[in-house]
């Protein structure tokens, strides 16, 4: 009977299968897409003609002009950059505040769960826009600043799903086990309890980045998103949609590239969690 | 369990406090003032005299403590720019708040938990990677162009449906009404699903794990059996979260949805309210969103020690 | 296809625009408004005076034609010599909506609202002059003023609606900044009534039988409320709505489709690129005029305006009558007079491209609402034409709330703003933006001849007069270039083929002509 300690590693279960070795592969493909930019794209991102806009796709612009006539390809290229950054970056910021906050909460009680529940509130019921606007026209909308101000909207959801976890499974008989054994709280915690709530963190995590890739978004819709003309997918997307009607094709490109990216790490997120939980 | 309501209770409204004086100084930092100010017809003199009539000239400390006495009273205010009664304002704004988030919540729950068991009980297979693959579209479509997308489908090609708006201006009729809440909700509904079907599926995964489940199976019970009666109870847990975490926010944060699709609801006053800098309506909508906010989790929280016995506090 | 196509939209247009002699009576002409509307006209807010326009009247309005003020609560009026007492003839019949008669007791309540110091009225400046108002009989008002105010029949036109004595009277100036019990049913003397209001929804309202200028065509007018732009586009296009104002890239949507008639009409409305006059560099009208030649206003026009419209000689457009001087012409692009200018004023160009001067770069920053395409548009365009001469920039983005503060502040905290002005047609409702020490002045522009010039044109009635002093204003801002202006652009309307008479003018007059609208 195999236990949790296979002889099988994690690692090599995590590439069994063609689902890891094709997410990895797309991954990796949209981060070289990003990274190379500079060198992949055939146009200056930023560089405008207005006698050629809104062009559709030709042997010149492969993906077509966009309302000021920049080379769509281009700025799709840099615009992963910048919505991968932040989808990421934002991502793995709230990930670790929310996991810390919810397991602390769930696992001691007391007055620790009352703090860190009520800051949980607090932030849920703080009007969001207006929250971001002051931030971010206070501090302004670096990329930095950026990404913790999507990053402080979204820990919340973590930390309440983690804590849900943490309560309910505190009480286990192997946590008693690893008390009984002298194990201190906080290892408890990190090395036994933690890991439980891992396939939710994980879930979390990839629903993360479809949801900072989308704020920011929304944010450029709101015009306090991504400082232009930088291009990300969400800016694009936003500003795309005020020409549906003439070209609808130009607000395609930057949805499919979003979809792509966050179907790519949802699979990723799908296997990490079946190579470390494997029964 | 009265000592942990009660103490809850008491948390309530200190945090109430908080927030209310936290979100205060937040709208009144912001930069940019009223629009109803703003207005570069407006001589500078008329606008501080308007600006003075509606309180605006006191220090921000001062008005917080007007506002917290009004509202001792259940007074609200006025809201800048409307000039009716923040309550009534809010009165209007709920019930189509309700309407649309209450069905595409419907929506979200009644597709995605079955999908998401679906999903798991055929985990690995094509149905579950289709419908994984299906529920991502739904993350990953901003609203504001999905929304535009299917109005412009049903209402502007089609024309089955309405564009916008909660009914045609002079019409009382409820089917109207329904026509005209088809493609929001929809659209609502299926944005958020495939957060439901994630979780539920996360969920599910990992309840049918359990040793007891193990066991059921090898005493030879039926899959479905073990599945209603044991793994779904704990798979709730998520679920519960997930759906306490949802009420809130579609209630006061279906902005975005509702301003695309002009529906008269408390997403669309939220913004409205935000954009022209009315801090009456303002403060009311977080005054309203942070009570259910903090009875969702109370609520989420009692019921997880419904659910799992082994839950304490 | 194409060809029959636009065949048809020039009937379109052509039977929108005729003649109201043979229009159909009934229909209900829906338009949107992006917010609720309050209903009251003493405070502003474009959507509450959008309904303002319908619900009440003033007593002038403006032609839609010549844009000249004509009467409307007021038949006749005439001035003293010595410009200090006008007197107004109103009209005989007119009752309010709740069948009370109208009369001048009203007028002189309403004006006496307006130069009352306690009560806070938006407007109040503009009948700052004001003196006294005096009820001479039942149809005759006379109004006194402490010195002559050549714009007062303008000012008067512009959302200084007449309100009911019988209903207001006695309400301290504190509920009058927000009289509920009023505003939940408002009653005015204009061609529509109040029917209905749903906060969030929309305001629906009736026609008024008994309308002084005879009955209206219209069933009822519904304003839906409508906040995203999209959405009023989409709502044009599956027929529920009649009436879209547009903007310029929002042409191209709406061109192909044959039951959507596009126009333009002249509008009372100057785009431009406000400098602050301030900064090192823009504080030289050389440096300011360099900028403004070596940006290609033509191609904006035809770009980004969608060629509706005109390139901008100064500050007056030509909608303002008596003071736009038609012999003025704009700065001509040129490039390389630019370059010149800037060598000239002592900015040379630095070993990176940019110009320098006592070792400070040109480096401008454009603050600008990307939540607006146009300016957007602008502002891209400048920074990328601006460059080819050597002068660098970068971007500062906020939302446009945010941005008006931010440029009417003592000391403003921007340095480059493209943006627009509205104002009535009369040249005076902008001496406010170039007089020294007004906050509205977002250049911290100074020149002692213009404040002068400005303040001896808002006295002057001889109409000959007016426009020697207006013209003169009119060649030194053009000459100094306190900022760049760019076009005069159209209102851009989209009415649905449903409509069968909206009168030619911009959608704020047009309302006070409400009575005239009519649908197939």
């Amino acid at each position: 009977m195999r236990g949790a300690r296979s002889p099988l590693k994690a690692s090599n279960r995590f590439w069994r299968g063609w689902t890891s070795k094709a997410a990895v592969s797309l991954i990796a493909v949209l981060a070289l897409g990003a990274l190379l930019a500079p060198y992949l794209a055939p146009y200056d991102p930023n560089a405008m003609d207005l006698m050629n806009t809104l062009a559709p796709p030709s042997r010149e612009h492969p993906l077509g002009t966009d309302q000021s006539g920049r080379d769509v390809l281009s700025r799709l290229l840099y615009g992963g950059r910048v919505s991968m950054l932040v989808g990421l970056a934002s991502m793995a910021a709230s990930i670790v505040i929310g996991s810390v906050l919810g397991a602390l909460a769930g696992y001691w009680g007391g007055w620790v769960d009352s703090l860190i529940s009520r800051a949980t509130d607090m932030m849920l019921s703080v009007p969001m826009f207006f929250f971001l606007l002051t931030v971010l026209s206070i501090l302004g909308s670096s990329m930095p600043i950026l990404v913790i101000a999507i990053a402080l909207s979204n820990w919340m959801q973590v930390a309440r799903m983690v804590r849900a976890e943490v309560l309910a499974n505190k009480n286990l008989a192997f946590v008693e086990s690893a008390t009984a054994l002298g194990l201190t709280r906080a290892r408890t915690l990190a090395r036994h309890i933690l890991p439980q709530s891992l396939p939710t963190i994980i879930v979390a995590a990839t629903l993360g980045i479809a949801y900072a890739i989308l704020t920011e978004s929304a944010l450029s819709y709101l015009g306090i998103g991504v400082t232009p003309p930088t291009p990300s997918w969400g800016n694009m997307l936003a500003d795309a949609r005020s020409y549906i009607w003439v070209s609808p094709l130009l607000t395609l490109w930057p949805g499919v590239m979003i979809f792509i990216t966050v179907l790519a790490f949802n699979a990723l997120g799908d296997t990490l969690r079946s190579a470390t939980d494997p029964t | 369990m009265t000592r942990f309501v009660v103490r809850r209770f008491v948390e309530a409204l200190v945090l109430l406090l908080v927030i209310t004086a936290f979100t205060f100084a937040l709208i009144h930092a912001a930069p940019g003032g009223p629009s109803i100010l703003l207005d570069p017809s407006m001589a500078p003199e008329d606008a501080q005299r308007l600006r003075q009539a509606y309180g605006l000239d006191q220090p921000v400390p001062i008005q917080y403590m007007r506002w917290l006495g009004r509202l001792s009273m259940g007074d609200l205010g006025f809201s800048i720019g409307v000039g009716r009664p923040v309550a009534e304002l809010i009165g209007n704004a709920l019930p189509a708040t309700l309407l649309l988030s209450g069905t595409a919540l419907l929506i979200a729950l009644a597709f995605g938990i079955p999908v998401g068991i679906v999903a798991a009980l055929k985990r690995d297979t094509w149905l579950d990677k289709l419908v994984t693959s299906l529920s991502f579209f739904g993350l990953s479509m901003p609203v504001f162009w999905y929304g535009l997308i299917l109005i412009i489908l049903f209402a502007v090609n089609l024309r089955v449906l309405p564009a916008g708006g909660m009914n045609t201006p002079g019409s009382e009729s409820w089917v109207d009404t329904l026509a005209h809440l088809v493609l929001p909700a929809f659209t609502l509904g299926t944005v958020n699903m495939a957060q439901v079907v994630r979780y539920t599926r996360s969920a599910m995964l990992g309840a049918v794990k359990q040793d007891y489940v193990r066991t059921a199976r090898a005493k030879g019970l039926r899959p479905s059996g073990i599945v209603l009666k044991h793994a779904f109870r704990n798979a709730l847990i998520p679920i519960v979260t997930l759906v306490g975490l949802l009420v809130p926010r579609l209630v006061g944060g279906a902005a975005i949805t509702e301003s695309v699709f002009s529906w008269p609801g408390l997403g669309r006053l939220a913004v409205a309210a935000a954009s022209r800098h009315d801090y009456a309506t303002i403060m009311g909508i977080t005054v309203m969103v942070s009570v259910l906010v903090i009875v969702c989790n109370l609520v989420a929280d009692l019921v997880y020690s419904a659910l799992d016995p082994r839950v304490t506090y | 296809m194409k060809k029959l196509h636009r065949i048809a939209l020039a009937l379109l247009l052509a039977v929108v625009s005729i003649g109201h002699s043979q229009s159909t009576r009934g229909g209900t002409f829906s338009l949107p408004i992006n917010d609720d509307p309050q209903m009251w006209p003493l405070v502003g807010g474009l959507y509450n005076i959008l309904v303002n326009k319908a619900l009440y009247s003033t007593l002038l309005r403006y032609d839609p034609e010549t844009l000249e003020p004509v009467g409307d609560l007021a038949e006749s009026y005439s001035v003293s010599d010595d410009g200090l007492t006008y007197t107004f003839k109103l009209r005989d019949g007119v009752t309010w909506h709740d069948g009370h008669p109208f009369d001048a007791a009203d007028v002189a309540f309403t004006i006496g609202l307006w130069i009352d110091p306690e009560v806070p009225y938006y407007l109040a400046s503009n009948f700052r002059l004001i003196e006294s108002v005096e009820v001479v009989d039942r149809l005759t008002v006379e109004v006194k003023l402490s010195a002559p105010q050549a714009s007062l029949p303008v000012l008067l036109g512009y959302n200084a609606n007449i309100l009911p004595q019988h209903l207001l009277e006695g309400l301290s100036p504190a509920e009058l900044t927000n009289p509920t019990s009023f505003t939940r049913n408002p009653v005015g003397t204009g061609p529509f009534k109040f029917a209905e209001y749903q906060p969030g929804s929309h305001v629906r309202l009736v026609r008024y039988d008994d309308y002084f200028d005879g009955v209206p065509y219209l069933d009822a007018i519904v304003f839906r409320i409508v906040p995203d732009a999209n959405a009023q586009l989409a709502l044009l296009q599956s027929g529920e709505l009649a009436l879209v104002v547009i903007e310029p890239f929002q042409v191209g949507s709406v061109a192909n489709n044959p039951s959507i008639a596009v126009r333009s009409v002249p509008a009372v409305r100057t785009e431009f690129v406000t400098l602050n006059n301030t900064v090192p560099g823009l504080d030289d009208p050389r440096v300011r005029t360099a900028l403004a030649m070596a940006l290609d206003r033509a191609q904006l026009l035809r770009t980004v305006f969608a060629d509706r419209g005109s390139v901008a000689t100064g500050p007056f457009p030509p909608t303002m009558i008596g003071a736009y001087d038609s012999s003025i012409e704009p700065l001509p692009y040129d490039p390389e007079a630019a370059s010149r200018l800037l060598d000239e004023a002592g900015w040379t160009v630095g070993p990176d491209g940019v110009r320098q001067k006592d070792g400070q770069r040109l480096d401008l920053e454009i603050l600008y609402d990307p939540a607006s395409p146009t300016r957007t548009q602008v502002s891209l365009i400048a920074q990328q034409q601006w460059a080819a001469v050597g002068v660098a920039s970068h971007f500062d983005t906020t939302e446009y709330g945010t941005i008006l503060t931010r440029v009417r502040q003592e000391v403003p905290a921007y340095e480059v703003n493209p943006n627009y002005l509205v104002t009535a047609p009369d040249p005076d409702g902008i001496a406010n933006y170039y007089v020294s020490g007004s906050l509205a002045n977002m250049m911290k522009y100074s020149n002692p001849e213009v404040d002068r010039l400005f303040n001896e044109g808002a006295a002057v009635t001889d109409p000959e007069e007016r426009a020697r002093i207006y013209h003169a204003l009119h060649a030194i801002i053009q000459e100094e270039q306190p900022n760049i202006y760019l076009v005069y652009p159209d209102e851009i309307q989209a009415l649905s083929a449903q409509t069968e008479h909206f009168p030619v003018t911009g959608y704020r007059d047009a309302l006070a002509w409400a009575h005239l609208i009519s649908k197939r």
